[in-house]
């Protein structure tokens, strides 16, 4: 039933942004809900406004709402003014195509690309009138899956989400539609241990963990025939083809324009970085499909900015040559483009002028730590020369402003290491000040590192809030009185629930739903990011906020993410963390292979890719191509070892 | 190349009442953009579309004929700006007529005098008890009400603001009444304040424009 109109008709002119809760957009889908057969929700747990910037969900619509007899709708988290009335009016949390209620759906999609979001998705269920408790929810209700980043290590929240979909949803989004259609009239048991059979779906009910007495975990069981030991995440062998119909917001948001992925993945292996890790192989998307897009995206939404979307950007190998065929094609057009990551050492005087439509925004880098020191422990190994060179070439070219991202916080850092970010940003300044006086502007953004799971630095520890708070001091202190450094930081609190959540147990459940039930929401947004209610929830739970964020791991502790497998082998991880203690640097794995576990969790499928579709070498064994065309080898890792297990057996 | 001013009448339908004035306008750019309509830009660092919208409708309001002024960097004939734009729109926006218009001329903005609305608002009020209200609001010499403007509380004078009000349709539960107010910059004002000047402010009532005026109309 759809929701009453009457009573949103009363709500909405008392709320901010109304047209955030109308829908109606221009792209956007409302098929017949009568006549449709499997009906999918899919969930942002933020607002509207963040929500509909997301690249994933927008690829999952376009995907379900092309299939005929499936529809797919969206649903946001109501900003707490919106939510206060919904909740006095008795409105349920509504769809925005058609405004049917959460609860109507078949299958509801929760997007969990970060930690801070997981409170706000149980408050989407609740509004949607479910139960917060997976278990507390049978057949009756909508099963409730989720994917996206945080999904990679899915126990902090098995309690409340029926599966997980690790890796890329684009093939497997169907595969779970057409099971749910086989499934649909089953038990919720039934219904779950069928989804537990498609490859890259776990189900956190058929999974045990034990633990030891000192409260780290033995291990992760898997209690049915459904579950594998092993869950390996999917991907797509080649680049999907690209959403060209995006849903054109009437309100602003958060990136007002069409998002183009020109590359999945990096070959830059810095150790940090979760993307990095989580997103291998590296594929690109060939430059004639591209321009194509973008030709199409400004016919179909009339946007006046495309993000070309990469992990680095200027790491596509014909970026040169792409932003010069854009900017010549739409010069007339006022069609800006913008590059979300740029990389000191591959970025060229014709890119920067290229993208002379951003100068209002300015350039931006993230050199991460500003000693070569530093940088070759974290793997970032560009040098301080390179960094005041390109800045140079930048101020040079009519831009004032450039920003510099800074992370502290990491692995084997000393003071003397974060002074030395204050120093670099004031000699990046004094290269402006030739060009442009004291116009010249640099922006300094200084994060914490939080460490995070499937990542060379999983083993780490978060820096404790006092030495966060100290190291911050060392900066302020460090940019005082310099006038065109504008300096930004994290606030530590916030890192502290970052890092906890993030390589949570799934003990740590607990914690969420007691923080939620104390009025935690919106945690990403610091003015409603409430410390001391997370502090009384761990401790509520019997959990120590500090041991999950600031305790250093043991080369051989069991992670709560070891049976999650997104292909990277844990023994390379943790080479690669000695590695960086030593300092030791690796190149772009596009130049030499570091065999990081990729090609063995793929080989079937790399061997039915074209040479080039990956930056990973091709597989050259022919007899890998063989099982891979005969369907034994889907490419995924326990099927690899069953089907060579089979073969060994014949033989 | 020669420009030209083409002046389009369209509807802000339900879909769309929610949507504000600057988003509406945007929303209208990105129309056009997709129709491949040739719009002018402004010169300068930040090129703005040459677009004008005649009136903010209030967010919660429909509009069945606003107004509209778009400087094209090419002529079109306004026959063919219909038919290009239609299938461009989403879903509650719609135009109904286009004509082209002397390049140089007043804006929209400063030639428009008055509005025309239609409210529906629930109410059991009797009609001669309203008729009786109305009448004694058009015969009133003076009409103080307050209103926020710049998040500062002030007194105003309805009673010049307001040129006509009548009670168009009558039924059990509700009542149709029309309005015709001033609007634009010498002098403006939304029905509400007509609404709470009948003792009707906290009915749920439905508003939609219905007609622009402007100098240039035979008034």
């Amino acid at each position: 039933m759809r929701i009453d109109e009457r009573v949103l008709d009363r709500i909405l002119p008392t709320v901010r942004k109304p047209g955030r809760y109308t829908g109606g957009e221009y792209n956007s889908v409302a098929k017949d809900w009568d006549t449709i057969t499997v009906k999918v929700g899919l969930a942002f747990p933020d607002v509207y406004d963040l929500g509909m910037s997301n690249l994933g969900l927008a690829i999952l619509y376009d995907i379900l709402n092309q299939e005929k007899d499936v529809l797919a709708e969206r649903l946001y988290a109501p900003w707490p003014d919106m939510e206060a009335a919904m909740r006095q009016a008795g409105l349920p949390l509504y769809s925005l195509e058609t405004h049917r209620p959460l609860c109507d759906f078949d299958l509801i999609g929760i997007s969990l690309p970060y930690e801070q979001l997981y409170t706000n998705a149980l408050n989407l269920l609740d509004l949607g009138g479910m139960p917060v408790l997976s278990q507390e929810r049978d057949e009756g209700y909508p099963l409730v899956m989720a994917g996206g980043n945080a999904a990679l290590n899915p126990e902090p929240m098995a309690d409340f989400i029926d599966f997980f979909v690790i890796g890329e949803g684009e093939q497997v989004i169907l595969e779970i539609v057409e099971a749910f259609r086989e499934v649909r009239d089953a038990e919720r048991e039934a219904q779950l241990r069928r989804m537990a059979s498609i490859p890259g779906i776990y189900v956190p009910r058929f999974y045990a963990p034990s633990y030891f007495e000192d409260g780290t975990l033995a291990k992760i069981e898997p209690l049915v025939d459904e579950a594998d030991s092993h869950v390996v995440k999917r991907i797509t062998p080649v680049m999907p083809p690209p959403v060209t119909k995006f849903i054109v917001p009437f309100v602003d948001v958060v990136f007002n324009r069409a998002s183009l992925e020109i590359q999945r993945g990096c070959t830059r292996g810095c150790r940090f970085c979760q993307a990095g890790m989580i997103f291998r192989p590296v594929r690109e998307r060939s430059m004639e499909e591209i321009i194509q897009t973008v030709d199409a995206i400004v016919r179909q939404t009339g946007y006046e900015e495309i993000g070309l979307l990469s992990l680095s950007s200027t790491d596509y190998t014909k970026i040169g040559p792409l932003v010069k065929a854009l900017s010549e094609k739409y010069q007339d057009r006022s069609l800006s483009l913008s590059l979300p990551s740029s990389r000191v050492e591959s970025v060229t005087v014709d890119l920067v002028d290229m993208l002379a439509h951003g100068r209002k925004t300015g350039f931006t880098f993230a050199p991460e730590a500003a000693t070569d020191r530093m940088r070759d422990v974290i793997n970032k190994s560009i040098s301080t020369q390179e960094l005041l060179e390109v800045a140079d070439m930048v101020y040079s070219r009519n831009w004032r402003l450039i920003k510099l991202y800074f992370m502290i916080g990491q692995p084997t850092e000393t003071d003397q290491d974060v002074r030395e970010i204050g120093q670099l940003a004031r000699q990046v300044l004094e290269v402006g000040r030739r060009h442009h006086g004291r116009k010249a502007q640099v922006r300094v953004g200084v994060s914490t590192f939080v460490p995070k799971p499937h990542t060379p630095f999983q083993w780490a520890a978060l820096d404790d809030l006092d030495t966060i708070r100290r190291k911050q001091a060392i900066l302020k202190e460090e940019l005082r009185q310099a006038k065109g450094i504008i300096y930004n930081w994290n606030e530590p609190a916030e890192s502290l629930l970052e890092a906890s959540l993030g390589r949570g147990d799934r003990r740590v459940g607990q914690a969420i739903l007691r923080a939620w039930q104390k009025g935690c929401k919106f945690d990403a947004w610091h003015e409603h990011f409430r410390p001391d209610l997370w502090r009384q929830a761990f401790q509520e739970a019997g959990l120590d906020q500090a041991w999950y964020a600031n305790r250093p791991r043991l080369a051989d502790e069991v992670f709560p993410w070891d049976h999650i497998d997104a292909g990277v082998q844990k023994r390379w991880l943790l080479m690669d963390w000695y590695a960086a203690q030593r300092g030791e640097t690796k190149i772009d794995c596009r130049e030499h292979c570091f065999n990081c576990g990729i090609l063995t969790a793929f080989k079937g499928l790399r061997a039915l890719t074209p040479p080039n579709a990956w930056e990973c070498p091709p597989i050259r064994n022919p007899r890998w191509k063989e099982l891979a065309e005969q369907g034994k080898v889907v490419g995924l890792t326990p099927v690899v070892r069953k089907v060579m297990a089979e073969a060994k057996s014949q033989a | 190349m020669s420009q030209q001013r083409l002046r389009a009448t369209f509807v802000k339908g339900p879909q769309l009442k929610y949507i504000s004035h600057l988003d509406l306008a945007l929303a209208w750019e990105r129309a056009l953009r997709r129709a491949g309509v040739p719009l002018a830009y402004s010169q300068g660092h930040n090129p703005q579309a040459r677009l004008q919208l005649a009136s903010g409708l209030p967010v919660g309001y429909t509009g069945a004929a606003e107004v509209m002024d778009i400087i094209l960097s090419q002529p079109m004939p306004p026959g063919e700006f219909m038919a290009r734009v239609r299938p461009a729109l989403p879903e509650g926006l719609s135009v109904t007529d286009a004509e082209e218009v002397p390049l140089k001329g007043p804006s929209l903005q400063s030639a428009l005098r008055e509005a025309v609305y239609m409210t529906r608002v629930e109410t059991s009020l009797q009609a001669d008890e309203l008729t009786q209200r109305i009448a004694n609001l058009l015969a009133a010499d003076q009409l103080v009400q307050q209103r926020t403007r710049k998040q500062r509380l002030e007194n105003f004078d309805l009673r010049p603001l307001m040129k006509d009000v009548w009670l168009e349709a009558h039924g059990e539960h509700h009542i149709q009444l029309g309005m015709r107010l001033c609007a634009g910059q010498q002098g403006n004002v939304r029905p509400d304040a007509v609404l709470a000047a009948l003792g009707l402010a906290d009915a749920y009532v439905q508003v939609e424009r219905i007609r622009l005026m402007f100098e240039f109309d035979s008034l």
